[in-house]
């Protein structure tokens, strides 16, 4: 695949395409549900009218959003951490941020702990892996992505054995629930602060997408190109630490997003990431959305995890483009 | 334009190169000579800001070195490490291109000037044709050459380039030592690391010899590039042979 | 004559002393004696044991056996989905009680490998719950005990049923599980305790026994009654999600009711007190 320099006008365009295509996934997420209601039934007359106002503005407007926004935030996580790493194949959860969100929420859960408590729980779990990784990996000076992906592979294999514990201690009443919150959900995901945040996270990260493209082809010779690579590591690494721990918060362990559309869309757009970075924001949400819809009604009124849907729908695509590179 | 005092360094706990003491002025072209790892590369990458020496000062224009900021640095300094294994898609222009980012502020873009130089710098290492081709569909030659492309494009007045030349054809090889003389005729500084003394010849005016245990010498190309220093910098018998008016150097085993 | 005589006591002791019943997976199970030693793998076969006047035959039994409370007591081998076959061999049992659609089919094996003889309680009815009373009464040797419990039993739920035929259907949403939202379709049990009390399950024509649905086709669907029953683990207030929806007929008239815990969920001698809980509660939402 061929990729021109990008200009300032592809990029517009790309954008207002994926722009696009995520309106055409707003319009579906609220004109399909396991109701045939339709969102224009809101201004017409009678009792009809107040049930399609509560299923439309009040039960799929607030999914829709959660859902634009983790899959937003975990595509966006993907692709800073696939430059960090300069791995193609790094994906949000590898540095064990997820894994301690799962330890955090399982934790309050088995304590009996609501909703909020469960949110809480994984944030401070999230939190807590993050900054462990910071400590014993930031020591090391040469800043070597290995020492990183080493560290965050060890402690996200711990938090695994401690989801495992657990899982296995956990009365079976939870047990469900605790599964349950593994795969992902967006049904009680809520988007209050997820949306504006993967806003203010792009936003953050958009400006020194230029110095991510030399990060991208190597330490030395972003140096050498004038790029501050150690505190560009850093911004990346917490940027991705905390979009991945707002996506896993906001609906629980969601698969394949945040390594399956950057790296998709890289393969089409190419890698600059001054376009890679917004597009991720927005095909991720598109992508997430379309699977939430599809796990609303193809079952119609029973619901199927959304992980599912992005696994089993996204792998097959992914794969198929690489078929297409490879040719 | 590049000074250093007493300057050391070391790697993995062994001087490589102790207190060494050069004054690279505007306009000079150095050669760096040494057997493999003898601190070559390691010299480079402390001249250039990446690694920190052991001891000993270095100056940029008369400012020390860690003094400047990064892209203020990067204007005058450019540097092409031997590595560059890209694990993305990327396009050869697009590489090319990235020499620009020091001269773009944080909203600017790439303009078409940017582009024109860009690509003028492919042309000169004949890869004008290889403009929209994904790295990882070059050769290794072709590669280096890419990289070399980009650090042109950087357009800073002094090069350090670590074994430019190496993976280079015989053709490609002579493109790159014209380029290199062009690059001193604009008025550039150049240190290049390299494998063969005959190189010297086309366009260095000194020479750096590394012995790797931390002496060294240094100076211009004549008082420097004799057959006893050759032979112990590389403990091998090397013979000058004087053919039409130049020098050149042949290991002992080649000529028997 | 009077060896003969002997011949019929002798066979009617024998034939006393030798209990045979057929369990939920049709296979006959003979006991050389009434069991006197039991392990039951599930809270609610533990119940069926003590309704029948035989609780203090268990030697063993799994997590959450706490009814009645002298079943705390009773020794623990694991729960119901992982228990300790060492532990149960240890207890030397002469009969385990396992729950044939609750209990892993891998560990059901390992069970069935110790060599001891299993009874399988498979209750897919609620009308069948009697009827594993009276067997387990054989296989105790307290027929007498069972077949009273189990005959109570069945007058209870024509008594449910007679009351409640006339009435004007309410249409009901009952809901397992909270997060995710989990329900049941018409062929599960407790769907049987709201055919008793004229009720509709509105999600009675999924295909799956416990699906999960979304909140919009619950709302769509308006019933006028929530129902959930209290589990271990579930939070309080797991209702507290449709006082949202303050146009559902269910939440309007104030009908999200919390049965008591256990008794709908277990498959034992007490599910009819929670299905008379559970027409009451409808009833009550049939009052305008």
């Amino acid at each position: 695949m061929r990729h021109r320099p990008l200009s300032v006008a592809r990029l517009l365009a790309v954008l207002a395409g994926l722009l696009a295509l995520l309106a055409l996934a707003v319009t579906a997420s609220l004109c399909l549900g396991s109701t045939p209601f339709r969102p224009w039934q809101l201004w017409q007359a009678g009792s009809d009218a107040e049930l399609a106002r509560d299923i439309v503005l009040n039960l799929r407007l607030p999914r829709t959003l959660a859902a634009i926004a983790v899959g937003g935030l975990l595509a966006l996580a993907g692709a800073l951490q696939q430059v960090l790493l300069r791995n193609p194949l790094a994906d949000p959860y590898v540095l064990g941020t997820s894994g301690g969100a799962s330890v955090g929420a399982l934790t309050a859960m088995l304590l009996g702990g609501g909703a909020l408590a469960v949110n809480l729980g994984a944030g401070c779990g999230a939190l807590a892996v993050t900054l462990l990784v910071f400590l014993l990996a930031g020591r090391d000076h040469s800043a070597s992505q290995a020492r990183l992906l080493l560290t965050g592979v060890a402690l996200a294999a711990f938090c695994g054995a401690l989801t495992s514990l657990l899982l296995s201690i956990a009365p079976d009443g939870l047990l469900r629930g605790m599964v349950f919150w593994l795969l992902g959900d967006l049904a009680g995901a809520r988007w209050h602060w997820a949306l504006p945040l993967l806003g203010a996270l792009l936003l953050l990260v958009w400006p020194f997408a230029r110095d991510l493209n030399l990060l991208s082809m190597g330490q030395q010779p972003a140096h050498a190109l004038g790029a501050q690579t150690q505190r560009l590591q850093w911004l990346l690494y917490f940027v991705s630490a905390a979009a991945t721990a707002l996506a896993v918060t906001t609906a629980g362990m969601i698969g394949f997003v945040g390594l399956i559309v950057p790296h998709a869309l890289r393969l089409v757009l190419g890698q600059d990431q001054r376009l890679l970075l917004p597009a991720c924001a927005l095909t991720g949400g598109t992508v997430l959305l379309a699977a939430d819809v599809a796990s609303r009604i193809v079952l119609a009124p029973q619901q199927l995890p959304v992980g599912v849907i992005t696994a089993l729908v996204g792998v097959p695509v992914f794969l198929w483009l690489l078929q297409q590179r490879a040719r | 334009m590049l000074t250093t005092k007493k300057l050391t360094i070391a790697r993995g706990g062994r001087v490589l190169c102790r207190d060494l003491d050069l004054a690279i002025s505007a306009g000079q072209s150095w050669l760096i000579l040494g057997e493999n790892g003898c601190g070559k590369s390691t010299l480079l990458a402390t001249l250039a800001a990446w690694l920190a020496p052991e001891s000993g000062t270095l100056h940029l224009q008369g400012k020390p070195l860690a003094d400047w900021p990064a892209n203020q640095r990067a204007r005058r300094l450019a540097w092409l490490p031997q590595g560059d294994e890209n694990p993305f898609p990327l396009s050869v222009l697009e590489k090319t291109l990235t020499g620009r980012h020091p001269y773009l502020g944080r909203w600017e873009w790439e303009s078409a000037a940017d582009l024109a130089l860009a690509q003028a710098q492919l042309a000169r290492l004949d890869l004008a044709g290889l403009a929209q081709r994904d790295l990882a569909t070059l050769s290794g030659g072709e590669r280096r050459r890419v990289a070399l492309a980009t650090v042109l494009t950087q357009q800073a007045d002094l090069l350090l380039l670590d074994e430019p030349l190496s993976q280079l054809d015989l053709r490609h090889q002579q493109q790159a030592l014209t380029v290199l003389r062009e690059e001193k005729a604009a008025g550039r500084t150049l240190l290049v690391v390299g494998h063969d003394p005959n190189h010297a010849a086309q366009f260095a005016s000194h020479v750096l010899l590394m012995f790797g245990d931390g002496r060294w010498l240094a100076g211009p190309v004549d008082a420097m590039l004799t057959s006893e220093n050759l032979s112990a910098l590389y403990h091998y018998p090397v013979r000058a042979l004087s053919a039409g008016g130049s020098t050149v150097f042949v290991p002992e085993a080649a000529c028997s | 004559m009077r060896r003969i005589a002997c011949l019929f006591v002798f066979a009617a002791l024998c034939c006393q002393a030798a209990p045979t019943v057929k369990d939920d997976r049709g296979q006959t199970i003979t006991l050389a004696q009434p069991a006197r030693r039991i392990v039951t793998l599930s809270p609610h076969l533990t119940e069926d044991l003590y309704a029948i006047g035989a609780g203090n035959l268990i030697v063993g039994t799994v997590d959450y056996s706490d009814y009645p409370a002298a079943a705390n007591k009773i020794t623990r081998i694991g729960g119901y989905n992982g228990f300790d076959l060492e532990r149960i061999r240890a207890l030397k049992p002469d009969l385990i009680l396992a729950w044939d659609s609750g209990n892993p089919p891998q560990q059901l094996a390992l069970v069935a490998g110790l060599g001891i003889p299993v009874f399988y309680d498979n209750v897919g009815k609620m009308a069948d719950i009697p009827g594993v009373l009276e067997r387990l009464g054989v296989l105790t040797r307290h027929e007498a005990e069972a077949r009273a419990a189990a005959a109570q039993w069945r007058q209870r739920m024509d008594q449910l049923a007679r009351r409640y035929a006339g009435k004007r259907p309410v249409r009901v949403f009952y809901q397992v599980w909270d997060r995710p939202l989990m329900t049941i379709n018409g062929q599960q049990i407790i769907s049987d305790a709201l055919r008793l009390c004229g009720a509709v399950n509105v999600f009675a024509d999924l295909p799956a026994i416990a699906p999960t649905v979304d909140e919009e086709a619950v709302l769509a669907a308006n019933p006028e009654i929530i129902a959930t029953s209290g589990e271990p683990g579930m939070q309080a207030g797991v209702l507290a999600r449709w006082q949202r929806w303050p146009k559902l007929a269910a939440t309007r008239n104030g009908q999200l009711v919390t049965l008591p815990p256990d008794l709908l969920s277990r498959k034992g001698p007490r599910f009819i007190d929670g299905a008379e809980a559970l027409c009451r509660a409808v009833d009550k939402a049939r009052q305008p």
